[in-house]
């Protein structure tokens, strides 16, 4: 076992290394190394908030006499993000990646690929849960005056917390995949993902908001110390289905190992125990649901002669032809199509959320309406256009999305620059959407007088235009063509961030324009902003046609 | 006619050089066979002639027209069947051979008569309504094909086009390839089944290290060697 383990461990490690350095810089583009400081910035705020947050819980609960309060939180939230993003990791890598086809038929035990795939997970799982656990363990270890043994059971507690959760997600995906045929339905799965996802970024913002509205991260705040005894009551409750966070909480708390050894072995003993376990379960079930169903289902419908006649009656140009198979494309992907819709769906969400909280949605509308000919009203629409369109990932991915297809692209008879516009209708088709749903909004708040109208439907869709061809500049620039799996082409595609940075440089190329027109010209705001994304809309559409003609044929995919 | 003129091709920034100098002529007319080991350059020198690559130096010419300067012109003379059959998975056959019948500006009356007896000729007319995700390895080459052949150009370019194709439909391909030829167009092909190249190329090159190591009528490379089948020749020739 050791041995075969060993082998695809070092292939699997080989394999993450290789991408993660072609991706960063290396063989791809080095672009991707400019990208790495900005990332870690962006982590640098959450890293304040969980530190503040942990350090609120831990004085709080020092002063409520359970000081170790602060572990127990992030033991069990950490094990519960482990088990919930765990469920997709572990179907993902045992059922739907690559390798599986070339492991089955190798003389390697079922349960050697799932311990294999297991460690490969459980190494990406320390990092998505360190940003919870390791605040709450490095300032309890500071601040609850804990020996210097705290250090290595600390440590080894945090190498064996994703162990149980993980467990129980490969045991669940072990019998779901054995009973269900999820694997010949891999959209689904993809659509289920991109809503747990939405679902959860819509909980943290709905929550988020109320954290902010009810403490203000004050320690001395009584509904803080109320808010941590009831939180401290249900974690109480839930330790008796948590029970590990319950044992290592034990095991770390001040006084600990003397105290606490026992609590550690049970942690340790019972998360050695499911792993071995989950060897045994897999022995048994994992080839039932991994083997077949790599075959995609027919509808059944055969086409007849008359048929035949009715589907080619018709012919179109060149452009409408291409627009036509972006659009059929992106619908029939699922997770493309999540991807460009969600944004759209997202925001509206973000804005309503709020204001059922305030309970005072009919007095805003009616001030709002007051102020219904004001020139802010069409400027301020056409800013929730840009911003809605600055996270729009459709024109930013529209070469990277056709893959491994674009050779066919690059050999047909049909200028770059004529597929480029095609791509750009396509866009196009998102962004009046987006306009749509602004309007709409504009109308809900009483604010649509026919001017307005005019110049968030003429104003938001020049913009469209030119944040279209923006991001497909990008595009062309370093497209990701080598992606097999869907979600890599749009989700994991540096390109969108890239994209949606063009586009807040444009946004401040407009504010600037407008502030001055602001001073020297009030009435002339909106048509110079108009204007402004018209001048840009030409600028970028020339640049992208020019681009397009040179790129296709220096790509060589 | 297809005429590549000196083109030379190397990956890895100059390290490895994929196609060396390398000219010839296809006449209208005529069926040429490539041939030569994995890896000798056959689908370089291919996608070089289509412009899926571009040459690091010579030219490439589809009935006078010049690939690099004049591409789409070049294009719209040639149809090409890759290697690997890799189109629109989610897309039906049906919707793709319009599209494809769109972009060429087939007209309607010319594609649903091309489509009907394609499709009739290699058994896929109940399967156009699928989408292309379901079609087998060999349905995929099928349709490949037909899209290749909608648009009826004087120039094929086909990259091991028997590869995946069930014996029936390999034979129907190669009576096409024929007839093609009979009407004057010309075609270029790539294969690793010598027994194919042999009956039915005009001439044939083989290809080694990016080099063309011999040309010429299977007949005049039996002359040139120490005679027997291609399969002989061959052997001899990418041994030296």
């Amino acid at each position: 076992m050791t041995k075969n383990l060993r082998a695809m461990l070092r292939a699997q490690m080989l394999i993450t290394w290789r991408s993660l350095r072609d991706n960063m810089g290396g063989a791809k583009s080095k672009w991707g190394l400019l990208l790495l400081p900005l990332m870690l910035l962006g982590f640098v705020p959450l890293l304040f908030m969980m530190v503040m947050l942990f350090f609120t819980f831990f004085v709080t609960g020092r002063a409520l006499g359970y000081p170790e309060f602060v572990l127990m939180v992030a033991l069990t939230v950490g094990q519960l993000v482990c088990l919930t993003f765990g469920v997709f990791y572990v179907i993902s890598s045992f059922y739907f990646s690559k390798d599986i086809n070339m492991l089955i038929p190798m003389p390697i035990r079922p349960g050697e690929i799932v311990l294999s795939k297991f460690i490969g997970i459980m190494s990406g799982e320390y990092l998505t849960m360190a940003p919870v656990v390791l605040p709450a363990v490095v300032i309890y270890g500071i601040f609850a005056g804990v020996s210097w043994t705290y250090l290595p059971f600390a440590l080894i507690i945090f190498l064996l917390l994703p162990v149980p959760p993980l467990v129980i997600a490969a045991l669940f995906s072990i019998v779901l995949m054995r009973v269900t045929n999820l694997r010949r339905n891999r959209d689904l799965y993809r659509v289920m993902g991109g809503l747990l996802g939405l679902g959860i970024g819509l909980g943290f913002n709905y929550f988020s908001r109320l954290g902010a509205r009810n403490g203000n991260f004050n320690p001395e705040s009584g509904e803080w110390a109320a808010m941590v005894g009831n939180l401290q009551k249900v974690l109480t409750d839930w330790g008796k289905y948590i029970p590990t966070s319950t044992w290592a909480t034990s095991a770390l708390k001040a006084g600990a190992p003397a105290f606490g050894f026992g609590s550690f072995i049970l942690f340790a003993a019972v998360a050695l125990a499911a792993l071995a376990g989950m060897v045994w379960v897999a022995e048994k079930l994992f080839y039932g649901g991994a083997v077949g169903g790599e075959e995609t289902r027919s509808s059944g419908k055969k086409l007849t002669r008359a048929d035949l006649a009715k589907e080619t009656a018709q012919s179109r140009s060149p452009l409408w032809a291409l627009l036509l198979k972006e659009f059929k494309l992106l619908n029939r992907t699922p997770s493309f199509l999540m991807q460009a819709l969600v944004p759209l769906i997202i925001m509206p969400f973000f804005v309503i959320m709020p204001m059922t909280q305030e309970q005072e949605i009919g007095e805003l509308i009616a001030k709002a309406g007051a102020n219904a000919n004001s020139p802010l009203v069409p400027a301020i629409g056409i800013g929730v256009v840009l911003f809605m369109a600055s996270m729009s990932s459709v024109a930013a991915t529209s070469i990277s999305r056709e893959g491994k297809h674009f050779w066919i692209s690059r050999s047909l008879p049909v200028m770059p620059r004529v597929q480029v516009h095609a791509k750009l209708l396509h866009h196009m088709m998102f962004g009046l959407l987006n306009v749509v749903l602004t309007l709409a909004g504009l109308a809900f708040f009483k604010v649509l007088t026919p001017l307005t109208f005019v110049y968030v439907l003429v104003g938001g869709l020049t913009a469209s235009a030119a944040m279209g061809y923006s991001g497909m500049i990008v595009d062309l620039m370093r497209p990701n063509l080598k992606w097999t799996d869907p979600q890599q082409a749009m989700k994991g595609n540096y390109n969108v961030l890239f994209g949606m940075l063009f586009i807040w440089l444009m946004i401040g190329v407009v504010a600037a324009v407008s502030a001055g027109l602001y001073f020297l010209a009030p009435a002339l705001i909106m048509p110079g902003l108009i204007l402004v994304f018209a001048i840009e809309a030409f600028f970028f559409a020339k640049a992208a046609s020019a681009m397009a003609d040179k790129r296709y044929v220096e790509i060589e995919d | 006619m297809i005429e590549i003129n000196g083109v030379s091709k190397s990956y890895g920034g100059g390290t490895k050089k994929a196609v060396d100098n390398l000219s010839l002529t296809v006449k209208p007319g005529e069926i040429f066979g490539f041939l030569g080991p994995n890896g000798a350059g056959k689908t370089t020198t291919l996608k070089m002639i289509v412009g899926l690559l571009r040459p690091d130096s010579g030219s490439v010419r589809i009935n006078g027209y010049d690939i690099t300067t004049q591409p789409l012109e070049a294009k719209r003379q040639m149809a090409f069947v890759p290697d690997t059959p890799e189109v629109y998975e989610k897309l039906t056959g049906l919707e793709y051979l319009n599209f494809i019948g769109d972009i060429y500006s087939v007209p309607v009356s010319q594609r649903r008569e091309r489509i009907e007896r394609f499709a009739e000729t290699f058994e896929l007319t109940g399967a156009l309504g699928e989408r292309i995700s379901s079609y087998s390895h060999g349905m995929q080459q099928k349709l490949v094909l037909m899209s290749a052949l909608l648009h009826n150009p004087p120039v094929w370019i086909l990259d091991e086009p028997m590869v995946g194709l069930d014996p029936r439909s390999a034979h129907t391909l190669k009576e096409l390839m024929a007839e093609h030829t009979r009407n004057g167009n010309t075609l270029f092909f790539s294969t690793h089944v010598l027994e194919v190249a042999e009956k039915l190329c005009d001439r044939v090159a083989i290809i080694k290290q990016g080099r063309i190591i011999a040309c010429g009528t299977v007949e005049e490379l039996r002359q040139n060697q120490s005679g027997g089948s291609l399969e002989e020749i061959f052997l001899e020739l990418t041994q030296q």
